[in-house]
């Protein structure tokens, strides 16, 4: 569905601020995967996802989106964006509209959609995200609390349905409620095989979320594979300057008193095996 | 101390806070948690006299926040989420010296304690480089001593570490932690992470604006059902050691997920 081949970006080039941002990364991101980014703060992860709709372009190396070469003049970037979502960091305060309405319908509106089909888009997404649909959907957008407004920004991207759903540091500034409602939705639309991109510092988020991991040093490609294998290499996450899970501490514990527990990505799943539960 | 009594709030018909009850004693770590819309953040504007309570009063150290001038504002020092959001100067170095400037600080004293400061959080070699160009925990650092420089007796932080990565987190929680301890400033500590609430002397919980929950840490989050119902996650090692020692696995609930390793 998305591919990297060796792909560099040097921002600043030729200037004394000029810094290497992506050093020469290649990946495949398969449709119906759920991937998490995983890195530091300036570790690359999000001008990486930047790539994934063409929303910048890389100084060398190519990338595909469903088979077409985002490079190549022929290419219509505007369907690619319809394919590839993306929800970046702090989405709210992008908000122009003056209702909740006409934020969500925004994407929908410029895809073609009007009339009953646009509503019910709009009624959807805003319903997935947690919504009322009819207490919110007159109401001014920036008046709503800030956990509000981001599933709203959230809601305006899931309602053109895209193919790939990439998001950046969704859950950040997100309370406990407003994160789990979140982190349900994501794993739901997976499984109903939306391709799903989640960048994240928030390490129990990305095991919880994604079987593959993908983590970013300095720009660097430094892993690429199963967050169990991630996960339980403590070298490789503290190297990383990441940490690891509370709950793959316990669970490494645990497994030396009781072999048969099975690798667990949330305390809930773990306690749900201990109490012998439909935990996995 | 700082005194929250009988405190209201409100954004036009809208109370944010209603009948808020608080002490803040010099020394003390109290953690503030609650979900989106909550009024955290509304009591920590209350709590250095940027916003006014419509009905009650907020006193540090024994005058009320309508009262008090600059110089006492500037002992209750308060340090928000987004660093980008606070900064004024060209240079780290121009930023930190900013309050004392407002404060007509003796330009020696103010460099002597800009670079003691500066040291102390490990900042001193960007002294003279744009903000802008440091990293997310550096520049939450950097706000953290323009608050510092002023000698606070109490820090009203919220929610600083929500956009730090684990290890700088960590960092910077573990250095105001510390620091608070060792002189003697009491804290207001905002925060999504209850993990970050373990080792408080005292947890407050909100919810609708009103205080629903205050105690030590394991009293307060003890209580599931309740947490559950206003939105507050209980730290996971405090859960899972509650549920293994019910489970016979272990013969000790403790708190902190150290001990909680420990004693598996």
């Amino acid at each position: 569905m998305i591919v990297l081949e060796n792909v560099s970006l040097t921002y600043d080039s030729g200037t004394i601020f000029q810094k290497a941002a992506i050093k020469n990364v290649s990946l495949s991101i398969r449709k119906g995967e759920s991937v998490s980014i995983v890195g530091k703060i300036g570790s690359g992860k999000s001008t990486l996802v930047q790539f994934f709709n063409g929303l910048i372009k890389p100084d060398s190396g190519k990338v595909f989106v469903g088979g077409e070469d985002l490079g190549s003049k022929e290419t219509n970037l505007k369907s690619v964006r319809r394919k590839v979502g993306l929800v970046f960091q702090y989405p709210e305060e992008q908000f122009f509209a003056e209702t909740v309405f006409d934020e969500v319908a925004f994407g929908p509106k410029n895809m073609g959609l009007s009339g009953k089909e646009l509503k019910d888009a709009v009624w959807q997404s805003l319903s997935d995200m947690g919504f009322n649909p009819s207490d919110v959907a007159n109401l001014s957008p920036f008046g709503l609390s800030g956990g509000e407004k981001r599933r709203i920004a959230i809601a305006s991207i899931i309602a053109m349905n895209p193919e790939v759903l990439v998001l950046d540091e969704p859950t950040s500034g997100l309370d406990y409620t407003g994160r789990n409602l979140l982190i349900e939705y994501l794993k739901n639309e997976n499984k109903k095989g939306r391709t799903l991109v989640f960048v994240t510092h928030n390490m129990d988020e990305a095991l919880e979320v994604s079987r593959r991991v993908i983590a970013m040093k300095d720009g660097k490609k430094v892993f690429d594979g199963n967050s169990e294998d991630f996960f339980t290499s403590e070298e490789l996450v503290y190297g990383i300057g990441l940490d690891v899970p509370f709950v793959v501490k316990v669970w490494k514990k645990l497994k030396k008193r009781f072999p048969e527990l099975p690798f667990c990505r949330s305390s809930k799943e773990l306690v749900d095996f201990l109490y012998g539960g439909p935990a996995r | 101390m700082i005194r929250f009594e009988n405190v209201f709030f409100s954004y036009g018909d809208k109370w944010a806070v209603q009948n808020f009850n608080l002490t803040i004693r010099k020394g003390e770590f109290v953690a503030l948690l609650g979900s989106n819309g909550s009024g955290k953040s509304t009591i920590a504007r209350l709590a250095n006299g940027l916003f006014l309570p419509n009905k009650g009063s907020v006193f540090v150290d024994g005058f009320s926040t309508s009262e008090i001038g600059e110089e006492l504002k500037a002992k209750v020092g308060l340090v928000f989420q987004n660093p980008d959001d606070q900064f004024v100067g060209t240079t780290v170095e121009e930023d930190i010296a900013f309050g004392l400037e407002n404060l007509a600080v003796e330009r020696e004293e103010a460099k002597r304690r800009i670079l003691e400061i500066s040291e102390l959080l490990d900042i001193g070699k960007y002294l003279r480089t744009s903000p802008s160009m440091l990293s997310g925990g550096e520049k939450q650092k950097v706000a953290i001593a323009g608050v510092l420089v002023m000698q606070p007796r109490y820090l009203i932080l919220d929610e600083i570490t929500a956009l730090l990565d684990p290890v700088n987190r960590k960092e910077i929680f573990d250095f105001v932690f510390q620091l608070a301890r060792r002189k003697n400033i009491g804290v207001l500590y905002i925060t999504h992470i209850s993990s970050e609430a373990l080792n408080a002397d005292k947890v407050v919980v909100l919810h609708g604006g009103k205080k629903v929950a205050e105690g030590i840490p394991a009293e307060v989050f003890r209580n599931f059902s309740l947490m559950e119902s206003v939105g507050v996650s209980v730290p996971d090692s405090f859960y899972l050691s509650n549920e293994l020692y019910k489970l016979g696995i272990t013969t000790k609930d403790v708190l902190n997920e150290e001990d909680f390793l420990k004693i598996l």
